[in-house]
């Protein structure tokens, strides 16, 4: 097991690889009441284009199949795993994205039972024809829920011109159609090709002793037989072109609009490059965009946005995009008025020394801050794109990014990335 | 910790806690809500949020609180009962972290935000309140694109007979176009003067430095409000309404008439109650009408003990209406019949048990704890209090709490349901 102690923040980090190939992270918080922990699986709704284990042609599964994998680990033969960890007074959940599914819980009492159900029920699949037709239902309701939450139609609506024809374009949930095409034949398949120790890590973060909890994970899984290792064949992330500008009505009070850039220059390949520059290109943004750019104070003061404005830049190791978005009354005004700061960056007052940092100082102070959260930080590591590096060495990196690197990020994405443009009107 | 007063009307609540990395600062002003107020405060929380005397701009308002470490400024206005709350917070990056005094700096930041708004003459800004008066109103328009916002709104209306404890917290377009930069100001310089104040800093924090700080805010005395609870008579009818809306999924929003107060003797029977109902992945909602009937995605039930007012709501397919509804019935009618097993009210125990705890890992929840204690300090359940009452609850006392349920309101959210959306089966 290593250990690592950040002076920065304090907190000292467990870390091991079992024999089975399973990542766990211990983070132990002594003067906190609960216990969390998280069992992720690097496998999203973007997975859908793969060579099952033991096949040797490439599948396509029906869109939503990992979420709907994630709504089905729950129940087991003897009833739902929900109402096992209520008999130990625990919360659990589970969340899919793109390219993750997590399942968690959080428990003051019976941290160690907590552990070993959360792994068990995760390592354990169940799913029979009866069992897969009944959630067909309730997951119906959860894409009908969202269909109807104009946010997340703005976010869904621009990744899906921004990235036709690709997984990104669909609902992580899949849509009824796709969510009654899948089988039980079909989740056993997803199952074994990616629930594997090796493609998993888990993060456990608590009151716990350090040395039984980390005994305690290893006999567990020291007490399972899994099959060999092997890489996962996943199909290369593809998109057709993206469609520069489209528009939907829907029952809104004001027009939303949303810009998108998709990022089509290549990615660094070491993992400390690839934080830097996912870094950078979040700063860049704030230094144009953020509320202590003039660009915001001028746009708020003319009524263009008002706080519902909004940017955000997202990168996986397929694909990586920026997004603004607001709530206002003129689109087509903002929009030029945003695409302008993009080309002229290099001569905008706020792309400076100075202002750059100030937002460090800023990033610095909301990094501590963010250490409040044992979810915020178990998330983080749930992420494994980054290797070697995680989460407690993020001050440091910080440290090294100055304008010159800002320019050089950004001068590259802004150069080759794609526009598009989408709008919810009211109807 | 400590509590110290300042003036009538005016505390300043210490808690020292070391475990979180964060220093966090709160003042809550209250009073009795009002229609004649509740426009005015709401665009006060605006205007303190955006600008004031010192930093004219928004610009110069965020980069001082950059320039902080991050530290934040947010405000916000909520209702407690017969209480309307506003509430000034901000949080800090603990000094020690960053070598740097946030903590005097950012309550220092506060007293200008309080004591130095932006004023010309004896009005706010008027160009700065017209904009903020705007934001105000596209805000309000668009809060109803969340429709189970919506729903909750139109239900409470359904509900409440006192027009102004059905008003919602933030106001409404109505309250808020009649407000002038005039009105405005001088009712800010009253709620200054008048409202109940409580002050809380959580973190790890030297007591007696907090206290000079805030010793020389000014605060004049006055009196304490201690009329909390709101509570209404039962009415024979159920009002109820039904609107038809453009949307896939349909809710249906139950409203009760609640007659346990925070602190009475029922207070710990009706938390296992709802627990069991529709508070947990266990309750009877849940596992009835989402996991075994397959009818809803989101059904939970939730309660006020300061309005009297108790709630199930469920996110259905409208075809399903009579079905969903009836069921939901039959699982409060079994918790009146005491059709539940002794393990299951125990596991809501301990959820409930666990849950207690787990809130204090987080500063907000913590300051709103020493908040309940602030307002009703008599009825105040203290951990071990808490603790001994809620394993004294026993299945007759959850049967008659359950039985005093008595439904007031229905409010359904027909969705006319897009054809693309249909199960294709």
């Amino acid at each position: 097991m290593k250990t690592k102690f950040y002076e920065k923040t304090g907190e000292t980090l467990f870390s091991d690889v079992l024999s089975n190939g399973l990542t766990v992270y211990y983070l132990p918080k002594a003067d906190y009441n609960r216990t969390y922990g998280l069992f992720t699986t690097n496998f999203g709704s973007l997975d859908t284009t793969f060579i099952p284990r033991g096949a040797t042609e490439f599948q396509t599964f029906p869109e939503g199949i990992a979420h709907f994998l994630e709504h089905k680990l729950f129940e087991k033969e003897d009833g739902d795993v929900m109402y096992k960890f209520g008999a130990l007074g625990a919360q659990t959940n589970a969340f899919t994205s793109f390219s993750r599914t997590s399942y968690l819980f959080s428990t003051r009492e019976n941290s160690y039972e907590c552990t070993q159900l959360l792994l068990d029920f995760v390592q354990k699949p169940y799913f029979t024809k009866e069992n897969v037709h009944k959630e067909q239902g309730i997951i119906q309701q959860e894409i009908q829920m969202y269909q109807d939450d104009s946010d997340f139609r703005l976010f869904a609506g621009l990744l899906a011109k921004m990235y036709p024809e690709s997984p990104l374009a669909a609902d992580i949930a899949g849509t009824p159609a796709t969510i009654n095409a899948i089988t039980s034949e079909d989740l056993y398949q997803n199952y074994e090709t990616f629930y594997h120790p090796s493609n998993m890590n888990l993060f456990l973060t608590g009151p716990f002793d350090i040395n039984k909890m980390a005994d305690f994970v290893k006999n567990n899984q020291e007490n399972k037989m899994f099959v060999k290792i092997e890489e996962i064949k996943r199909q290369p992330f593809q998109a057709e072109n993206p469609h520069s500008f489209d528009q939907i009505e829907l029952e809104v009070a004001m027009p939303k609009f949303a810009l998108g850039l998709r990022g089509e220059d290549e990615l660094p390949k070491s993992s400390k490059e690839l934080l830097i520059y996912k870094l950078s290109n979040q700063i860049f943004l704030d230094l144009l965009f953020g509320r202590t750019s003039e660009r915001y104070e001028k746009l708020y003061n003319v009524g263009l946005i008002d706080d519902s404005f909004g940017f955000s830049f997202d990168l996986e190791k397929q694909f990586h995009f920026s997004i603004l978005t607001a709530d206002t009354e003129n689109p087509e005004k903002l929009s030029q008025a945003l695409q302008e700061a993009l080309k002229s960056y290099k001569i905008d007052k706020d792309f400076s020394v100075e202002h750059l940092d100030l937002l460090k100082r800023e990033m610095l102070g909301d990094y501590f801050s963010s250490l409040n959260s044992l979810e915020y930080i178990a998330n983080q590591f749930a992420s494994e794109i980054y290797d070697d590096l995680n989460f407690f060495d993020l001050p440091e990196i910080l440290e090294k990014i100055t304008l010159d690197v800002i320019e050089k990020h950004a001068e590259k994405f802004i150069n080759e990335m794609k526009l598009v443009e989408f709008t919810i009107l009211p109807k | 910790m400590a509590e110290y007063k300042i003036a009538d009307g005016v505390k300043l609540h210490v808690i020292n806690e070391t475990k979180f990395k964060t220093v966090r600062i709160m003042v809550r002003f209250r009073e009795k809500i009002s229609e004649k107020n509740l426009g005015k405060r709401v665009i006060i929380s605006n205007m303190l949020e955006t600008t004031n005397a010192v930093y004219t701009t928004g610009k110069d308002f965020s980069r001082k609180l950059s320039s902080l470490f991050g530290a934040t400024f947010t405000t916000g206005v909520s209702k407690k009962g017969n209480q309307h709350i506003l509430s000034i917070n901000m949080n800090v990056v603990n000094p020690k972290f960053v070598n740097f005094d946030t903590l005097g700096e950012a309550i220092s930041f506060l007293k200008t935000a309080l004591f130095e708004p932006d004023v010309t003459g004896n009005a706010f800004t008027p160009t700065i309140f017209k904009r903020e008066q705007t934001n105000l109103i596209h805000y309000l328009e668009s809060m109803n694109d969340d429709r189970a916002y919506y729903a909750s709104r139109k239900l409470a209306n359904l509900f409440f007979e006192d027009k102004e404890q059905a008003l919602p917290s933030v106001g409404t377009v109505e309250l808020i176009e009649r407000e002038t930069p005039e009105a405005v100001f001088d009712y800010y310089q009253k709620l200054l003067k008048n409202n109940a104040t409580d002050i809380f800093v959580l973190g790890d924090v030297d007591e007696k430095r907090v206290v000079e700080l805030f010793s020389d805010f000014g605060f004049t005395d006055r009196t304490a409000v201690s009329d909390v609870f709101y509570s209404q008579l039962l009415t024979e009818k159920v009002s109820v309404l039904t609107e038809k809306k453009e949307t896939a999924q349909s809710l249906l929003q139950l409203g009760y008439h609640l007659e346990v107060n925070y602190g009475d003797v029922d207070y710990m029977a009706l938390q296992v109650m709802n627990g069991l109902l529709g508070g947990f992945a266990h309750s009877k909602l849940f596992a009835n009408v989402r996991e075994k009937a397959s009818l809803a995605y989101s059904i939970s039930s939730t309660f006020d003990s300061f309005s009297g007012f108790f709630k199930i709501s469920a996110g259905i397919d409208a075809a399903n209406f009579d079905r969903a509804k009836q069921l939901i019935f039959d699982q409060l009618l079994a918790l009146q019949k005491g059709d539940f097993t002794s393990h299951e009210m125990e596991q809501t125990k301990t959820m409930l048990r666990n849950t207690y705890f787990v809130s204090k890992d987080s500063p907000s929840n913590n300051i709103e704890l020493e908040f309940v204690k602030a307002l009703i300090p008599e009825r105040f359940l203290t951990t071990d209090r808490f603790l001994s009452l809620l394993t004294e609850v026993s299945k007759v006392d959850i049967q008659r709490v359950a039985s005093h349920l008595i439904l007031q309101a229905e409010y359904f959210m027909e969705g006319l349901i897009l054809q693309d959306m249909k199960d294709d089966e």
